[in-house]
């Protein structure tokens, strides 16, 4: 069950995991079908299952990519309904790595001023209200990416 | 994801490149050798057709902005490096809206995608095939 990053228990009502011992890419569409389905099933519409679909992809070929840059390792996908909220936790144990550092690129710069790269990760965090990591050393990581049922989704670009 | 490549002859000659499925990590690098075989055949504009694309992650941005770039007659990093590569299309952004590539048919999320990251601001856009085909003339 993931902790809530509040720290508040979380009401949990179901929940939906998916264990890949050795993800590969090629997992990654199993991966969007159980986590479409999962959010789904716990209540989210299909615009909120889309943006929730959209950031697992994201944090799942980040860490399927690069963390484990190409080679099969642990990929563990839970996803829960909190009350109002939907919280997917993402669990590997790739090297630690913190999206959340991750300066966001300004959309009104042209591309010729952006950082280059990290669209991924700017998609997961304009896709969910909040995401947040924890590592652990000398390996792992456990992603929590939280997003309201309700929210609106058209005008969320930042 | 399967790829089909067309050409339709109207003002100019547009290679379409027909994508049928999810345009993801596993499946981008497709995208973009079909791309590069257009570019190798002597294509000078190019229309993705997205229209039975479910899903697409942030890797079908970079090969839109490989082929931009290859369209552009500039030289793209390797694929690993192109993961990194939205920086070289400065050139085309600098000078406006690139045109050379187009993309029809986006699906909602597809589109928000798109959205999300500025790149709807420099390649355009249709509902319509007729309509993208003439936008390039």
């Amino acid at each position: 069950m993931a902790t809530h990053p509040d720290g508040r228990l979380p009401v949990v009502t179901a929940t939906r995991s998916l264990h890949l011992p050795e993800a590969r890419q090629e997992d990654l569409r199993a991966i969007r079908a159980f986590v479409g389905d999962a959010a789904r099933s716990l209540g989210a519409q299909d615009a909120v299952a889309d943006d929730v679909v959209q950031a697992v992809d994201e944090s799942a070929t980040n860490v399927i990519r690069h963390g484990y840059r190409g080679m099969p390792g642990r990929l563990e996908v839970a996803v829960e309904r909190d009350g109002p909220d939907l919280i997917v936790a993402i669990r590997d144990d790739a090297p630690p790595f913190d999206p959340t550092d991750f300066v966001i690129q300004d959309l009104d710069t042209p591309l010729a001023g952006r950082r280059p790269g990290g669209f991924g990760i700017h998609l997961t965090r304009t896709c969910v209200d909040r995401v947040t990591h924890t590592g652990r050393a000398p390996a792992g990581n456990e992603l929590i990416l939280i997003r309201r049922l309700e929210h609106p989704t058209q005008e969320r670009t930042t | 994801m399967n790829t089909s490549v067309d050409k339709v002859t109207a003002a100019v000659t547009v290679t379409v490149l027909r994508l049928d499925g999810d345009l993801d990590a596993s499946s981008y690098e497709q995208l973009i050798e079909a791309g590069r075989k257009a570019v190798d055949a002597g294509a000078h504009h190019v229309l993705v057709d997205l229209r039975k694309v479910p899903f697409m992650g942030s890797s079908g941005l970079v090969a839109f902005h490989t082929i931009a770039l290859l369209l552009a007659g500039e030289v793209p990093p390797d694929l690993e490096g192109g993961w990194n590569a939205h920086h070289a299309m400065q050139r085309s952004v600098e000078a406006g809206t690139q045109t050379h590539l187009q993309l029809l048919g986006p699906a909602p999320s597809v589109r928000k995608a798109l959205e999300r990251t500025g790149m709807s601001r420099f390649i355009p856009i249709h509902e319509d095939e007729a309509a993208a085909i003439a936008a390039f003339a």
